[in-house]
């Protein structure tokens, strides 16, 4: 299928590459399905773009570049689903660009889990107090 | 919106395993034990809202924009990581 993107103008999906979001993104509870685009001068981020609506994307960064000890706050039933995928499942966090100078924030609180072997993703929210919603990255 | 007056130490029930507890009442503060499920997310609703408002803020146009922020972290990361 086609589909037009703000940030990448007309592309072709195929319906494999399609990540399902059930219950939406949280705020965005609407948007079901999503794409995910490597661009590779936007490395290491990815673009997390939605399928529904056209100039839906944001960035997302896997989190354990910036916050090593990252899955050490995750309860132990999110961490057990995580292992239990091994290499098909992918763990970003929303990043929000803050001007022109570079300086951006990393949302540590409400991680995105996607599960390539049934094409799911979901935004989970953390409780401990040491996971803010902006994560400084200057 | 259904209102229920409840005193220290009583509950409520929702649907056949959702209980709440009054645990504790301190001033404008209560305290609420809630057994549920495990399979049921609980939140505070303020959690909630920043999660929304960052997913909000969060939106990027242009492709320019974070490929300039991808070089700046590509930075960091060799200095700093």
């Amino acid at each position: 299928m086609k589909v037009v993107t703000r940030q990448f103008g007309e592309l072709e999906v195929s319906e494999e590459n399609i990540i399902h979001f059930p219950q939406g993104i949280i705020g965005f509870e609407d948007y079901k399905k999503f794409i995910i685009i490597n661009d590779e001068d936007s490395e290491p981020f990815r673009w997390l773009i939605s399928l529904d609506k056209e100039e839906f994307g944001f960035p997302v960064l896997n989190p354990l570049l910036v916050k090593k000890e990252y899955l050490e706050h995750f309860p132990p039933k999110l961490s057990k689903e995580l292992n239990s995928k091994e290499t098909l499942a992918d763990l970003f966090c929303v990043v929000t660009l803050k001007g022109e100078d570079g300086k951006m924030t990393v949302n540590l609180k409400g991680p995105i889990i996607i599960d390539y072997s049934v094409k799911e993703g979901k935004q989970v929210i953390l409780t401990p107090e040491e996971l803010p919603v902006s994560y400084a990255i200057n | 919106m259904l209102v229920l007056t409840r005193k220290l130490g009583e509950n409520i029930v929702i649907g056949d395993n959702i209980s709440i507890k009054v645990i504790n009442i301190d001033n404008n503060k209560v305290q609420l034990g809630i057994q549920a499920p495990a399979s049921l997310t609980i939140y505070r609703l303020e959690l909630i809202d920043r999660v929304r408002e960052q997913n909000q803020s969060a939106v990027v146009f242009h492709r320019t924009d974070l490929i300039q922020a991808a070089r700046h972290l590509k930075n960091l990361l060799n200095v700093r990581f």
